[in-house]
């Protein structure tokens, strides 16, 4: 293939700005697929991605396009994951393109991950083409957006104006692509070195690589070493999506497509990995490789002890396509048997759980969340906790640390004071403030990743009205005052409501908790106490008086089919709690914590 | 099984004087539909012809509604119908729903005549603020009217209805309708927690925040009271909302209570033969053309599996303080009951909400209030 014809391109932006839908238009007018059997949203695979409006897995779509110019192009479309937790596969994305596509919505400007984005491109070498889109909403200020771009360092005179959903704009990005976006380099002569930026498991063909060559090229046979995972598999296939799957003889430097080669687990291949030619190897990989570790922590525990199997063959299935997930069992003295999973970040937890109890039928708890920490036992051991339950006894601790992040929030300044008072009751450490445009300020905090995971997301929305975004990226591990505060029902304790905590909050956690457990937990046969200890100590206390009422006082014949439904409505209700002890407790208790301001 | 093919029989009267602010029962006031009544009778006889034919009648329960609120000569007919269409067995239990107010000598002459036997007033309260609050179309001066002329009339099975848990309602409020009723010596009393239903005018009424419900530890407090002075009264508690003297209990009611046969006609009407469970139509109008014009097909037939019939015998029976007899479930079912519900027994005994005692498993007195929390085991 003639390189020069060839464009490799994404398309970056805020969450729900408009890159699914654009991503739509460039299909459609390309004549990848017909407006006609189009189904919303071609590249957002699964119904729940699509209901969140947020894409997941990256998909690599080739379109031939003939340009004004007479000339045949093909463009490969790379399509990035759109949050916050998914940045690295983001950037790996990215660095398999010469140029992306910056959407901004006409209305909302420029957000924080604009920004965000806007940074991984101009890192990875790309040429950036903003496009403001939503052009044709009420409310659209493309001149403002315009005025954000240019203080940005963007080229005002390329911002294209567009609505994705209008299809106003399509022809001029098309050919904006075709201008602006540098045809890939490389030595087609040379070595194989290619990236790995995605992979996804289909049922028939097993893991399916998602690659961009550098240098040399691959076919059928070529046996494809993967230099970080240092394993060897022979190709198969190799093709392209159009958007169906192609096969396809050979892809070549500069060029983007997937290749199959027998492989059974996505955890086999790693996103980032650089794959060259076993028996003509370069010498050194891609740089910018990086393990994916997993930033915050739950349970998942089956309701009923029986779907033990269940959820682990679920998890399995999930993992399949979704190399990030991680799971180990575990085993709570609570709970009982169960899994302890790790996820890039509270999205992505969301997502598995709702998949697990929506596509799989899972009646399951999910304890609440948490980061992991490092504790420095008193014998100079190095531990990492990923499950508070965990923490070894306070004598035993020399010091805590826990994961800090960088948080940039971008916000109108009429909200400045409103965040910086939230950052700053989360612990946050203040590092600076900069006008990114006239209207946009740029906040930036260090702070614990404990404080953040969790609803930082929703109060930072609630304080700025809707304004303010953020994003943000994991720095260090620091030292904390770091306590673990222990709920006990009935007098005993249940390992999966045990929370760690800064020492200053303890005391109003361990209310609010016992506070909070106190309304979800129903009234019992008799009077249950909730307490929340630190150690053997307790600090606080409420009981929950026992149930005295539950009776049906009317009985006779015309009632019975009626008064049964409604016995079985309880018992459905009863389903869907465990029972700890004598005591039953609902599936929302263990996410009460999360309910806390 | 049960030995014969006797069943109970209910009669559904789906008319009032006017709709109490608690009910949500299948019934309508009797203004709204003075054109309709004669039909309706002529249907529910119809019904009744169809139904009956081969089936010996053990108790009869006429109800509503308030049966008595029908028109002199519509009641005549509805009794004379049933001793026409219905083979009532000897001595069997009659009864008839009556509310205050409705009742005349002539009605009550005319039920003695065609064998009825036992009357059942709602008072509800004997509290004249708590009758205003609940709707009802008398006062407690009414009642005792009523309830003299049932009397004078020659009734000796005279059960009152009474509820407890109004809004507002003390501990010696309901001390004062125990005491005035246990004063009238009736044969039986009824008396319900208050229910809120969904959608009555009470209901919206709390939900709105106009009136404030009871709390339940007063309502327990409540029920447990009027257990341990009727009990006191020589009245035996023998449901959960059911007392009577020595020999008086309810024997229609407790065709329900041990899941037994029973006939139903007339619109909302259920009934059950067997594993087959009816329910006719609930509106009037509609049950009125049906059956002129297919017979049969008024009913919702449901046939119910063997495992239902199980459970449902089970949180029936248990809702008597005779409770569940271990042989009379093994003889009608061919199962051991603690093999077929080992755990739930186990659960509900470690809860003192059950108990076994004398080949039976029943309620304990905890359970009584808190029996929902055991039916759930059983559905």
């Amino acid at each position: 293939m003639d390189n020069s014809k060839l464009r490799n391109f994404c398309i970056i932006a805020h969450i729900d700005h408009g890159k699914s839908t654009l991503a739509d238009r460039l299909l459609e007018a390309t004549g990848a697929i017909s407006s006609r059997d189009m189904k919303e949203q071609f590249l957002d695979k699964m119904e729940l991605e699509r209901e969140r409006g947020i894409t997941i897995k990256a998909k690599a779509v080739r379109l031939n396009y003939h340009s004004k110019d007479g000339q045949d192009y093909v463009f490969n479309l790379i399509d990035t994951p759109g949050h916050v937790d998914f940045t690295y596969e983001v950037s790996k994305s990215l660095f398999a393109c010469e140029g992306a596509l910056l959407i901004v919505d006409a209305s909302q400007g420029v957000e924080a991950q604009t920004i965000a984005n806007f940074h991984l491109a101009k890192d990875a070498g790309l040429r950036v083409i903003p496009v403001i889109n939503k052009i044709d909403l009420q409310g659209a200020e493309p001149e403002k957006v315009l005025l954000q771009l240019e203080e940005l360092g963007l080229n005002s005179d390329e911002a294209i104006l567009a609505s994705a959903k209008e299809g106003i704009g399509t022809d001029l990005i098309l050919e904006a692509i075709v201008k602006l976006v540098p045809p890939p380099r490389g030595h087609a002569d040379k070595p194989l070195k290619a990236l790995i930026f995605d992979s996804l498991y289909d049922v028939y063909k097993g893991v399916v690589v998602f690659f961009r060559i550098f240098d040399g090229s691959i076919n059928s046979g070529v046996k494809a070493l993967m230099m970080r995972a240092n394993s060897t598999f022979e190709v198969t296939e190799v093709g392209v999506f159009t958007p169906t799957m192609k096969q396809i003889e050979k892809l070549s430097t500069g060029e983007v497509g997937y290749f199959i080669a027998n492989i059974k687990n996505v955890s086999d291949i790693k996103v980032g990995d650089t794959i060259t030619d076993a028996l003509n190897p370069i010498k050194n990989p891609l740089p910018g490789y990086k393990e994916i570790k997993s930033m915050v922590f739950c349970g998942f525990y089956p309701i009923n002890p029986n779907e033990y199997n269940l959820l682990k063959d679920a998890l399995e299935k999930l993992k399949l396509n979704d190399s990030s997930l991680m799971f180990e069992p575990e085993s709570s003295r609570a709970l009982g048997f169960g899994f302890r999973c790790g996820f890039l970040g509270l999205l992505h937890m969301e997502i598995i759980q709702e998949r697990l109890e929506r596509e799989y039928n899972i009646n399951m708890i999910a304890t609440s969340p948490n980061v992991r920490y490092k504790v420095i036992t008193n014998a100079g051991k190095e531990v990492e906790i990923d499950n508070p339950a965990n923490l070894p006894p306070a004598g035993e601790i020399k010091e805590v640390m826990e994961p800090y992040i960088m948080m940039s929030i971008i916000t109108p300044p009429e909200f400045m004071s409103n965040i910086m008072d939230l950052c700053k009751s989360k612990r946050g450490e203040y590092v600076e403030n900069q006008f990114v445009t006239t209207s946009r300020v740029q906040i930036h905090y260090e702070m614990p990743m404990s404080e953040v995971v969790f609803d930082f997301f929703d109060i930072l929305k609630s304080v700025s009205k809707g304004y303010a975004s953020m994003d943000y990226e994991y720095i260090d591990f620091r030292e904390a005052d770091l306590v673990k505060l222990d709920i006990m029902v009935a007098t005993e304790i249940v390992d999966a409501l045990s929370i760690i905590v800064h020492r200053d909050k303890a005391y109003y956690k361990g209310k609010e908790l016992a506070l909070r457990l106190k309304e979800i937990i129903p009234r019992q046969m008799f009077e249950v106490a909730i307490q929340a200890a630190i150690g053997s100590k307790i600090i606080a206390r409420e009981s929950i008086a026992a149930l005295r009422k539950n009776v049906i006082a009317k009985c006779y014949g015309g009632d019975i089919t009626r008064k049964r439904k409604l016995l079985e409505k309880q018992k459905e209700g009863k389903k869907r709690m465990k029972q700890i002890g004598r005591v039953e407790i609902p599936q929302e208790a263990f996410l009460a914590v999360l309910k806390i301001q | 099984m049960q030995a014969d093919n006797s069943a109970g029989l209910y009669v559904h009267i789906p008319f009032c004087l006017s709709k109490c602010r608690y009910c949500d029962f299948n019934s309508y006031p009797v203004s709204d539909f003075r054109e309709v009544i004669s039909y309706y009778t002529d249907t529910l006889l119809e019904e009744l012809r169809i139904k009956a034919k081969d089936i010996p009648v053990k108790t009869v329960f006429i109800g509503g509604g308030t049966p008595t609120v029908l028109p002199e000569v519509e009641l005549d007919k509805i009794l004379t119908g049933l001793s026409k269409f219905a083979k009532i067995i000897e001595n069997a239990e009659f009864s008839v729903e009556a509310n205050p107010g409705t009742l005349t000598l002539n009605k009550l002459k005319m039920m003695r005549k065609a064998g009825v036997n036992r009357l059942s007033i709602g008072m509800q309260s004997t509290d004249d603020k708590v009758l205003k609050l609940f709707g009802r179309p008398h006062d407690y001066k009414k009642f005792l009217e009523s309830y003299k002329m049932v009397r004078d009339a020659g009734f000796t099975n005279v059960n009152i209805d009474l509820i407890f848990g109004a809004p507002g309602q003390k501990l010696s409020g309901i001390k004062k309708d125990l005491e005035r009723t246990v004063n009238l010596f009736p044969e039986h009393i009824s008396i319900y927690n208050l229910i809120l239903e969904e959608g009555t005018p009470l209901c919206v009424d709390v939900k709105k925040g106009v009136l404030s419900p009871l709390s339940e530890n007063l309502e327990a407090d409540m029920y447990y009271f009027i257990k341990d002075y009727l009990e006191k009264a020589g009245y035996k508690h023998y449901e959960i909302s059911n007392f009577a003297k020595h020999g008086k209990e309810c024997e229609h009611n407790k065709i329900y209570w041990k899941n037994e046969d029973y006939l139903g006609v007339g619109a909302g009407a259920s009934g059950k033969i067997g594993l087959n469970r009816t329910e006719n139509i609930e509106d009037v109008k509609q049950y009125i053309v049906l059956i002129k014009d297919i017979k049969n097909d008024i009913l919702r037939n449901q046939k119910i599996s063997r495992e239902t019939e199980i459970s449902e015998t089970v949180f029936l029976s248990l809702r008597m303080l005779e409770g569940l007899n271990l042989t009379t479930f093994k003889e009608r079912f061919g199962k051991d009951f603690f093999i077929l519900f080992e755990k739930q027994y186990n659960k509900l005994l470690d809860l003192k909400l059950l108990k076994e005692e004398n080949g039976s498993v029943k309620l304990t007195r905890t359970g009584l209030f808190l029996s929902n929390e055991v039916f759930v085991e059983f559905v």
